[in-house]
């Protein structure tokens, strides 16, 4: 049985759901309880990378598979140094993990990120209330916390806005990275380590500007591209990120990805909605409809873009998803922008599609060549 | 992008009888696939000479050719159907070989037919061992270092540079056939020479040993425009070393990093873009725990075992999937079945942990060492769902049949014991948990098992919770309670722990509202609603069942039908078969049927044949949660074989509502003893009997009914430690362990009934009707197991006054036990007096022959009669004869065993069958020969040893033998009658008597048959090498009378000319016209004559 301390989640409709405090939550002198809005991600490996992304800042993060910490932590695994979501639920968090090299046990990492957590709930339970009714706001609190406590909390919260969540976790990357030949800047909206790596990849400079960057000295620095990086974060909440993206429009090569891919699909004029509970996973199905072909993709984002995109003048939409038909990705040959929905770069999921950064570059190349 | 053009018919190859690492996951995938075939409009033709399968029922492809799998019969078929293509991916490793031969051969070509699905060059870039390695180097993929060679001489240069231990694998065999690990030169040189006669190709490979990796599978899919995607991934808990199929499996992979498991992803689509499959296909790699480093150990481009165990731990049917993808369709285009919304070009998510464990069945196979390696030796499989490994764990060992509760303690030496972790078996596990209970840690366990700490630690998590619960007073509290259930104990492990009864335990249980709750496979862990009801059983708080409100609450009439568990000897496929047609049945009377199986591989687990599938152990407490879930109006136990019928009694008394024979009557067939009294009633001969249970008890009774008898224990299937005993010498031999068996119940001491004639009946009753079904006469004599025996439909040489007799009597004991739905009768018919031996009161693994023998689905028609209907007397109240003769001959796996007696006794051993179909007797016995694997090319050495009571009988069919060119071979004695014949011997001494001789003529290949027919048990002893010697060369070895006649007649109708194909739906068509027709009371009346 559990020498963990008995803990609970309640939702802000009133369910509620039992199991035992774990992480730094299951540590004296925590300072819970805590609340965040739920999702759920149905990725069977790749905890580390998820509860280390930066899009999961101010999150519960249910894991749909059951038994999470089955092979510890490695450091480079990391998208981030800290840790951003508010707390991991799980049905049965692994005391003990599979040994390899640089391994190291999860709930000791939760505890050093002072991450709470919940286990031994069951998340099968909560993803399908999530599915049927949507995303909603929880609060995890020990036994001692009243339910009427909790319940109050996850109420009374309304979600952060994107500026603060943004602020919180953008910024802390090194700035600059040197490569053999071109330069490439990289807006870091809360971006994740696997972004830059890939972008440094292709051999280029790679310099990292925090979320409160002024286009004009993305303009003055002779960037051959510029890549608007995740983040967390209702897109409709930063409009002053959308107009510095608006001023780049057209002058530089962009990639846009997540959050970036919104921020530019609003500063053409799109809409952006949010989904009843998004796309959180490693296996999510997308098309090109360019090729027909369909590539597995990662997936975390609560918003996208709405169809309307492609009445704008040069915006051709190229992927979208297999199952609900959600935009995933377009291109605007003109303004020398392609966006896409899903996570290139993986980390957790697929490598299907990696080769998008490639292709972009080459893309970037040509355009800069016809520009000049 | 469209199908293909131009495809309106497809040839399917079957993978033909089930035997060891090519089971009944052919059957499930084949039966799939052609059903998506069909759905396309397409005209299917099939060859499968597997009676067993659904696969091979008439209605299920158009033109079903029940014919041997040899390259003539598929030539023959070819030239008759003229397919548009040939889809060579669905019958395993016999089909792909098959494919190949018929391309090579310019066959193909010559009638126009297109191979799909995967072309030959993929087919040898996968299987060549050498192709396949050049393959993985070009796309920059790590495998062990290694060498292919192609004589003796080469491997002993490739042992100098790999050095030992060095594994050898042939090309193009499956189930690690002829492949093993060489520790010592010796070792080497014997398996390499293994490996080249058994690889087609005459290729193996040597590898360096990697043993003690980490081993894993990905089941990938691909389709034309290079689209791909995992279906699943597996990670092996036997490292390295041991074959996957004979490894305990968890599904997903549970130990990688994701930066891992992508690499290895990544790996497995290149392996697949280089070799062009359009389909499903298995890939293989090890990983080294240390360093982390990869290797690719193999691919099958083929749907395959661990395709079938995919398909059921996700929920997506690969081989439909599969089928489709080779007419052409993209993963795009082609809809997820579970989610109606999503497409098949999707990655199943699970939210639940999935354990397979292998069942073996070593106790059959005395000699035999449980020992496990590169080369398969398991029968069959279960598989189990949990929310955490150790519940998935627990209740995948419960599934077993090997009465085990869970992971329960067995008693193993503790001397033993560093011996038993470190030499894989099929009882490491339990070695595992003696270890931690004797002190051992989990670094030292892992040390000398190379088990990964993660599943020891697992393992180590129940043993202290066992601590625990023993040092808990019960009742528990209702924590402690919840924390056992999640844990996998259950009621019955726990009761035993707190010594008191399994129903304390549930009461108390369910006093403290802790019930089990029903969860959905719905490949995407709860993101969709899923549309396919396929549901698991588990402790935790929510059940998707109930809240699932979308199922509208119909009236209709809910009906569980109980499986058989895993393939085993003497419970296989053809129990599977009868669950799927009792599930079709319930669905055509508009109720809604609700299966209950663990078996994997099988079609009674593709969640779209029954409304409803628990995927559970077939036990007490798991069928009880399904019961109490569903509610059902009844429960039918007549179709799963022995497995349900065992549970019977305590299902009945918890007020189970029983449908069909009641508890009563399946007791008076199955309780030997009250059985007897039943057949006296009714004036029945069954073999006089008597009982004991001591040592001067047996001995007495037995001298009283006079030798030889057959000394059985009670309420046993497949003849399981049953012993023919010829003396009071050997009944003392034999009675002790046969005392100890039988746990205190009394041993039964029958007549043997000596060159008696067994015949099978199987009957169909509603209460008041009873209908016959079939009527078998077996070739070998009683005394052979029955499942052992081949048989011949309608019976050979039996008088109609006999069969009218046996006919009568099967009636009278129908009626006395107000049978509702199947029951067999066996018989022994001596000097014309019919002996009844055994009353099953279920259905028979005879059942699916005798179904596609007479056409008729027995099965169907017995459940409408279980469900209340009345059978249609006019339609079947005459027994079918027909006009064609179909023989069922068994498939051992002596080849598996090469160290086991092929010798046959009343002991069941084969682990498939075979039919053939033919207008006469001998063409349909020599064709099911053929099926079975025979060959005895022209010219052959035919070796002839036979103690002195047969040395008469065997002169005219020797001598049959030496007029079709076949050269005779004899001992002394046997030569000097031969010769008296006229019949020219060439003399060969046995071992005995000093020299060599037979051996070596066998090992060097000049003696393709062997007929050896010994009486006394020390004959049979002395000769026994001769046997051995003959199943290590593959070389047929003839051991009864009976089977030699009917092998020597069959040959001589071949050598008149091509085998004749014909379909089995143009045979049963011949049956609709009034042939021959007999009524129940045994007549013989001419067709067209007044009834
Ligand atoms: N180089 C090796 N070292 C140790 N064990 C091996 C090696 N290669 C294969 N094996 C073991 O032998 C088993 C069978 O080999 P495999 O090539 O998969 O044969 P098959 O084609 O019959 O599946 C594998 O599952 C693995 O456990
Ligand atoms: N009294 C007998 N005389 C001769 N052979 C017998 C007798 N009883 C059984 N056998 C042989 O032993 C085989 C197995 O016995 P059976 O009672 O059918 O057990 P099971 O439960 O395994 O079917 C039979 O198929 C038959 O060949
Ligand atoms: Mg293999
Ligand atoms: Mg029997």
């Amino acid at each position: 049985m559990n020498a963990r301390p008995r803990g609970k989640m309640i939702l802000a409709d009133g369910t509620r759901y039992e199991g035992f405090l774990t992480g730094a939550a299951a540590r004296a002198g925590w300072n819970g309880p805590v609340w965040g809005e739920v999702v759920f991600n149905t990725s069977m490996t790749g905890y580390q990378e998820v509860i280390t992304d930066p899009s999961y800042a101010g999150q519960i993060v249910v894991m749909t598979y059951p038994q999470i910490g089955n092979y510890g932590v490695t450091v480079d695994d990391n998208e981030k140094s800290a840790t951003a979501a508010r707390a991991l639920v799980v049905r049965d968090l692994q005391e003990f993990f599979s040994p390899g090299p640089g391994r190291t046990s999860l709930e000791a990492f939760m505890v050093k990120q002072s991450l709470p957590g919940l286990t031994d709930v069951d998340t099968r339970a909560i993803t399908r209330r999530i599915r049927d009714k949507g995303a909603v706001v929880a609060a995890i609190g020990g036994a001692d916390a009243r339910d009427e406590d909790l319940l109050e909390l996850a109420r009374s919260k309304r979600l952060d806005r994107a500026e603060r969540l943004v602020a919180n976790v953008s910024g802390t990357l090194n700035a600059v990275h040197a490569g053999e030949s071109g330069r490439a800047a990289v807006i870091d909206l809360g971006v994740k380590k696997s972004i830059v790596d890939n972008v440094r990849r292709l051999g280029v400079t790679t310099q990292v500007f925090d979320a409160d960057f002024r286009a004009k000295d993305i303009l003055d620095g002779g960037f051959d591209f510029v890549v608007v990086s995740n983040g967390p974060g209702d897109p409709a909440d930063i409009p002053e990120v959308v107009e510095q993206v608006n001023q780049l429009i057209g002058r530089t090569p962009m990639l846009g990805i997540c959050l970036g891919h919104q921020l530019i699909a609003c500063a053409l004029g799109a809409e952006t909605y949010k989904l009843k509970f998004g796309h959180h996973g490693a296996n999510q199905p997308v098309i090109d409809h360019r090729t027909s072909q369909v590539f597995i993709t990662s997936q975390n984002h609560n918003f996208a873009v709405s169809d309307d995109i492609a009445d704008h003048a040069g915006v051709t939409i190229t992927y979208t998803n297999a199952a609900d038909g959600t935009l995933e990705g377009f291109i605007d040959e003109h303004r020398k922008i392609e966006c896409v929905q899903f996570h290139p770069e993986a980390s957790p999921g697929p490598h299907d599609c990696r080769f998008i950064f490639d292709r972009f570059y080459e893309k970037a190349k040509e355009w800069n060549h016809a520009q000049a | 992008m469209p199908r293909l053009e131009g495809i309106r018919s497809v040839m399917v190859i079957g993978s033909g009888p089930i035997v060891i690492g090519q089971g009944c996951e052919f059957d499930y995938s084949g039966t799939q696939a052609i059903r998506a075939l069909r759905e396309e409009g397409l005209r299917v033709v099939l060859i499968n000479s597997n009676p067993a399968t659904i696969m091979t029922d008439p209605d299920m492809a158009d033109a079903t050719y029940l014919e041997p799998l040899t390259f003539d019969a598929c030539r023959a078929i070819i030239e008759k159907e003229r397919p548009d293509v040939l889809l060579p991916t669905l019958g395993g490793q016999t089909a792909l070989n098959l494919s190949m031969e018929l391309s090579d051969s310019g066959v193909l070509e010559e009638f126009g037919v297109r191979l799909i699905g995967v072309d030959l060059n993929a087919i040898r870039r996968a299987e060549d061992r050498s192709g396949f390695k050049v393959l993985c180097e070009e796309a920059g993929l790590d495998t062990p270092r290694s060498a292919v060679v192609h004589s003796i001489e080469e491997a002993m240069h490739a042992l100098d540079l790999l050095g030992l231990p060095a594994i050898i694998r042939p090309s193009f065999t499956l189930g690690g056939s002829g492949s093993g690990m060489a520790r010592t030169r010796e070792d080497f040189v014997r398996i390499v020479k293994t490996g080249l006669r058994k690889s087609p190709v005459h290729e193996v490979l040597i590898e360096e040993s990697i043993e003690g990796w980490k081993e894993f599978e990905l089941e990938v899919m691909r389709d034309r425009d290079g689209n791909h995607v995992v279906v699943c991934s597996i990670e092996n808990l036997d490292p390295m070393g041991v074959h996957t199929g004979d490894s305990i499996t968890v599904a997903p992979v549970q130990t990688l990093r994701d930066r891992e498991y992508q690499l290895m992803r990544d790996a497995a689509f290149s392996i697949m873009d280089a070799v062009g499959i359009w389909g499903g296909a298995n890939v293989q790699f090890a990983v080294e725990p240390a360093t982390g480093r990869m290797t690719v150990i193999e691919m099958n481009p083929r749907v395959s075992r661990s395709s079938a165990l995919a398909s059921k731990a996700t929920g997506y049917p690969i081989a439909k999937v599969a089928a489709r993808l080779a007419l052409g369709y993209t993963l795009a285009e082609l809809p997820n079945d579970v989610v109606g919304t999503i497409p098949a070009a999707f990655e199943p998510s699970l939210d639940y942990v999935v354990v397979k464990i292998p069942r073996w069945n070593f106790e059959k196979f005395r000699g035999v060492e449980d020992v496990l390696g590169s080369q398969m030796q398991s029968i069959g499989e279960v598989m189990a769902l949990g929310r955490t490994f150790n519940e998935a764990l627990q209740k995948a060992l419960r599934s077993l049949e090997s009465d085990w509760a869970g992971f329960d303690t067995v008693e193993l030496a503790p001397a033993d014991l560093e011996r038993l972790l470190s030499t894989p078996s099929s009882m490491r596990l339990f070695a595992v948990k003696a270890a931690y209970t004797a002190g051992l840690d989990t670094a030292r366990i892992h040390e000398l098992s190379r088990i990964d700490p993660w599943f020891l630690e697992n393992l180590r998590g129940l043993v202290e919770f066992e601590k625990r619960v023993r040092a808990q007073a019960f009742p528990p509290t209702r924590e402690f309670m919840r924390a056992a259930k999640r844990f996998g104990f259950s009621d019955r492990q726990l009761a035993g722990l707190w010594g008191v009864g399994e129903d304390d335990v549930t009461a108390a249980r369910e006093g403290m509202d802790i019930h089990p709750v029903v969860k959905m496979v719905d490949t995407c862990a709860g993101e969709f609603e899923a549309r396919t009801p396929y549901y698991y059983i588990v402790y935790d708080d929510e059940c998707d069942v109930e809240s699932d409100a979308r199922r509208s609450r119909q009236a209709k009439k809910k009906v569980v039908i109980l499986g058989s568990g895993p393939n085993r000897i003497g419970q296989g496929i053809e129990f599977d078969y009868c669950c799927v047609h009792a599930a079709m049945a319930v669905r055509e009377m508009g109720c809604e049927s609700i299966m209950v199986n663990c078996n994997p591989e099988t079609v009674s687990t593709d969640f779209d044949i029954s409304d409803r599938l628990y995927f559970e152990p077939v036990s007490y407490e798991h069928v009880m949660a399904v019961v109490r879930k569903e509610k059902p109006a009844g429960v039918i136990f007549q179709f799963g074989g022995q497995t349900p019928l065992k549970l019977l009694h305590r299902l009945a008394a918890a007020g189970v509502t029983v449908l069909g024979t009641g508890v009563e009557s399946v007791d008076r067939a199955e309780d030997r003893e009250r059985c007897h009294e039943l057949m006296n009633e009714l004036g029945i001969m069954h073999p006089p009997c008597a009982f004991a249970s001591s040592r001067e008890a047996a001995v007495r009774e037995a001298a009283k009914i006079g030798y030889p008898l057959l000394l059985r224990p009670p309420y046993v299937l497949g003849g399981r430690s049953m012993e023919l005993v010829r003396s009071e010498e050997e009944i003392l031999e034999s009675i002790d362990s046969a005392l100890r068996s039988s746990e205190s119940r009394a041993l039964m001491i029958d007549k043997f009934i000596e060159g008696a004639v067994e015949v099978d009946v199987d009957c169909v009753s509603d209460g008041e009707n009873v209908v016959i079904a079939g009527v078998m006469e077996h070739m070998e004599e009683a005394g052979i197991h029955s499942g052992d025996s081949s048989c011949v439909i309608p019976p050979l040489a039996l008088e109609e006054e006999i069969i009218a007799e046996i006919k009568r009597q099967t009636v009278r004991i129908a009626r006395a036990l107000n049978l509702v739905g199947m029951m067999n009768a066996q018989f022994a018919i001596k000097d014309n007096r019919i002996y009844c031996f055994e009353i099953n009161p279920r259905a028979s693994r005879t059942v699916p022959y005798v179904s596609k023998a007479t056409g008729v689905q027995w099965v169907k028609l017995a459940t409408r009669a279980i469900m209340g209907e009345k059978l249609d007397m006019q339609r079947y109240g005459e027994t079918i004869m027909p006009d064609y003769m179909s023989v069922k001959v068994p498939v051992f796996p002596f080849e598996k065993f090469p160290g086991v007696d092929s010798i046959l006794g009343p002991e069941m051993r084969s682990t498939g069958e075979v039919m053939g179909i033919g207008e006469t007797f001998d063409e349909a016995f020599i064709k099911a020969q053929f099926a079975a694997g025979y060959r005895l090319p022209k010219g052959a050495g035919v070796f002839i040893s036979v103690a002195n009571r047969y040395k008469r009988k065997v002169i005219f069919p020797v001598k049959a033998l030496r007029e079709m060119g076949y050269h005779i071979v004899a001992t002394p004695g046997m030569a000097k009658v031969l010769r008296s014949h006229g019949v020219p011997v060439r003399v060969v001494h046995k071992l005995s008597e000093g020299d060599q001789g037979i051996i070596d003529m066998v090992e060097a290949g000049e003696v393709h048959l062997v007929v050896n027919m010994a009486w006394s048990r020390k004959s049979i002893e002395d000769d026994k090498f001769i046997r051995l010697a003959a199943n290590k060369m593959k070389v047929q070895c003839i051991t009864t009378m009976a089977g030699f006649h009917a092998l020597v007649l069959g040959l001589q109708t071949l050598s008149g000319g091509p085998l004749h194909v014909e379909s089995i739906q143009n045979y049963n068509a011949r049956l609709a016209k009034p042939a021959a027709r007999e009524t129940a009371q045994g007549e013989v009346r001419a067709a067209g004559e007044a009834a």
